[in-house]
């Protein structure tokens, strides 16, 4: 009803979508919860992001994005979620290809599967394509960070890197512990930063 | 005090409520057991066996040109079918290597198949049950269910879990066939492809194992999410941090690069094909005796419904090249070879062949079409006939067990008591039966509310019956 009269207006549904609070429950109820009520969709159903979700955030959480393009084609393309087919980037991104893969990346004719596994959770222990992403490079997310025109605060990059991994500010625990990391060593604390974030469930999970 | 949040972090008081049994550092220890089993008690268990490995040859390889040759006016000359001193006839031109090594093997000649279609006849093989949509999420494949059994078993030294896949495509629908199903998560298989660049990211380099450790320091009170348990939390958190715990296992131990090395001289005598790699990894993981139990090695292409016999006219100098059988017998032989024979080189501590408590196995879900090619020179689905061969954990070697007609399509002496072909249930029976394992199990509570039987009958009397192959061993 609401759709049909903004005039099928799909922007419109989304923002109503994502500002409703069915939509925006979290996963974590304060007090007892009776698992038997997740059937209602009492509370956010816990699930681990798809391949295309999972590196597409490792991308953008990092600032170092690939260049993928399109078969046939000139156009070009950063998000794997803007892929036609995975077969797209095969050839030209071997090892992607191979991690997507092991997140459940189908080629659409089936669904994806949505299971952990001991591989995928390697992949972000010890993934080369990982590892280099959590690197201070140039153009990345770190080096605009500790190396920008703008000096930041070591306070100030914790809740960067929180904003851009976790989607939210840090604890005034979780700020102390992180910023205990950045004083010594700087660019290895917030490498080991950007890593850790990266490897935390609530990363992982969309909770 | 506790910080206000709206996610989660872990107090001292929800981690003693929670009744945790390790925070985080994991191991390969069973997960906690709730699963109250029930044995059919009628089974004949073998035992003898720890290891085994299947090469499953996915598509359905063509019976009367590999295991069960036969001469047909469009064989081609090059195939070299000559009778070996033990009497069968064989395709010396497609699988010389395993022609020496026919004192170790027995050839199948009777196996059929339920199913036409590969994801299904692939599913029943896996599973050692026919699909069925309803269950599917819930029932564990063979290697699921042989991790369950044997963890208990397993040392404090092991850092590989039981059941190991290699080669399978992980996210297509075939993929989703390899799964622990209702089973705990460390029932889940390890899946490592050394196709198309590889996936193995289980190994580091030294130098950089100081970083990892700080990194994996820090992670163990930074993230205190990996430890959230308890009846309203996920299941997710506790999988999560257990294939965490395991993989940091495998990284961290000393001996990961030892089971992933690929030698040249072993990659030369393998055939240096992804399949030829990964059978190096299964050996090396047999030999090791880290934890792995059950190894499906897969080797895709054998679906020849065209150009079976490939490109006659090339001059290529590697038959490889040609395609069809000869690409993947030729990746198969040295292989399969190499490792049956290793295998049988190899010896255990006790002095004795690793063969001897190795079952290794090779077969695809089902035959090809007899008779002449179709239109575009290949052959489509046969389930009538399936042939494989069997060797180690007790097989006896130099045989043939059942027989077909002049053209390959129909058994016409199917070789062992049941008088019947030989069904993927039957091949699961034996699986089980060879590590020790009773193949007439029932574990209960599975989400359906229905019992999962490890094999169950294959009809509601004794009419067809599955059972365990007792004609393969001497």
């Amino acid at each position: 009803m609401d759709f049909e009269r903004s005039g099928y207006d799909l922007r419109h549904l989304l923002k109503t979508i994502v500002t409703s609070s069915a939509y925006q429950l979290s996963s974590f109820v304060p007090g007892e919860y009776d698992p038997a009520h997740d059937e209602y969709f009492a509370r956010h159903i816990v699930r681990r992001m798809s391949a295309e979700e999972f590196w597409d955030a490792v991308q953008q959480s990092t600032g170092i994005f690939e260049e993928f393009r399109v078969k046939n084609d000139d156009d070009k393309f950063s998000y794997v979620m803007q892929s036609r087919f995975n077969h797209d980037f095969a050839a030209s991104h071997k090892g992607l290809w191979n991690l997507l893969q092991d997140w459940g990346q189908t080629d659409r004719e089936d669904p994806p599967h949505r299971r952990p596994s001991m591989v995928q959770a390697a992949s972000v222990l010890n993934h080369e394509l990982i590892l280099e992403r959590v690197k201070v490079r140039e153009g990345g997310r770190l080096d605009t960070l500790l190396r920008g025109p703008r000096g930041r605060s070591n306070r100030e990059v914790v809740e960067e890197l929180f904003l851009a991994t976790v989607s939210r500010p840090p604890t005034e625990s979780e700020s102390r512990q992180a910023e205990g990391l950045l004083a010594s060593h700087r660019d290895q604390g917030a490498e080991d930063l950007l890593w850790a974030l990266l490897n935390r469930l609530e990363f992982v999970l969309v909770q | 005090m506790t910080e206000p949040t709206h996610f989660p972090t872990l107090t001292r008081r929800e981690l003693f409520r929670s009744g945790l049994v390790t925070v985080t550092g994991g191991t390969l220890a069973p997960m906690q057991r709730s699963l109250d089993a029930s044995a059919g008690g009628r089974a004949n268990i073998r035992g003898g066996a720890e290891c085994v490995v299947v090469l499953n040859l996915v598509g359905g390889p063509s019976q009367m040109d590999t295991f069960d040759v036969k001469e047909h006016p469009t064989t081609p000359e090059d195939l070299d079918i000559r009778t070996t001193k033990l009497g069968p006839r064989w395709p010396y031109g497609l699988l010389p290597r395993t022609a020496e090594i026919l004192d170790d093997l027995c050839v199948v000649r009777s196996m059929g198949a339920w199913e036409t279609f590969h994801n299904l006849a692939q599913y029943n093989m896996q599973t050692g049950h026919p699909f069925n949509a309803s269950r599917a999420r819930e029932i564990p494949s063979i290697g699921s269910v042989i991790a369950y059994e044997l963890l208990e078993k397993a040392e404090e030294t092991d850092f590989l879990p039981p059941f190991v896949s290699m080669n399978y495509p992980a996210g297509a629908v075939n993929g989703t066939l390899i799964r622990e199903g209702f089973l705990p998560s460390s029932s889940a298989p390890l899946t490592l492809d050394q196709r198309k660049g590889g996936n193995m990211p289980f190994f580091i380099d030294e130098r950089e194992m100081p970083r990892l450790n700080r990194r994996l320091d820090f992670l163990r009170t930074f993230d205190s999410s990996r430890s959230l348990r308890g009846p309203g939390v996920s299941k997710l958190f506790s999988e999560w941090d257990y294939f965490a715990s395991s993989a940091e296992r495998m990284i961290k131990s000393p001996r990961m690069a030892g089971i992933v090395e690929l030698p040249v001289q072993d990659r030369e005598r393998y055939g240096g094909s992804p399949l030829g790699d990964v059978c190096i990894v299964a050996r090396n993981m047999v030999a090791a005796r880290v934890g792995a139990r059950y190894i499906l090695v897969n080797q895709g292409g054998w679906d020849h419904h065209g150009a079976i016999y490939g490109k006659q006219d090339a001059t290529m100098e590697d038959p490889r090249q040609r395609g069809g059988l000869y690409k993947n017998c030729g990746e198969l032989d040295p292989a399969f070879a190499g490792l049956a024979s290793d295998l049988k080189r190899l010896k255990d501590d006790s002095g004795a062949p690793l063969l001897d408590k190795t079952l290794v196995m090779v077969l695809g879900e089902f035959g090809r079409t007899p008779g002449e090619l179709n239109d575009i020179q290949g052959r489509d689905h046969w389930p009538a006939v399936r042939c494989g061969a069997f060797a180690g954990a007790g097989v006896a070697g130099g045989r043939v067990i059942g027989a077909t007609d002049a053209q390959g399509g129909a058994v016409t002496d199917f070789g062992w008591h049941k008088n019947r072909l030989i069904y993927p249930e039957d091949v699961t029976a034996t699986i089980y039966s060879v590590l020790g394992i009773d193949w007439t199990k029932k574990l209960p509570g599975a989400p359906s509310g229905r019992a999962f039987q490890y094999v169950e009958p294959m009809s509601g009397t004794d009419f067809i019956g599955s059972t365990e192959i007792p004609e393969l061993f001497a």
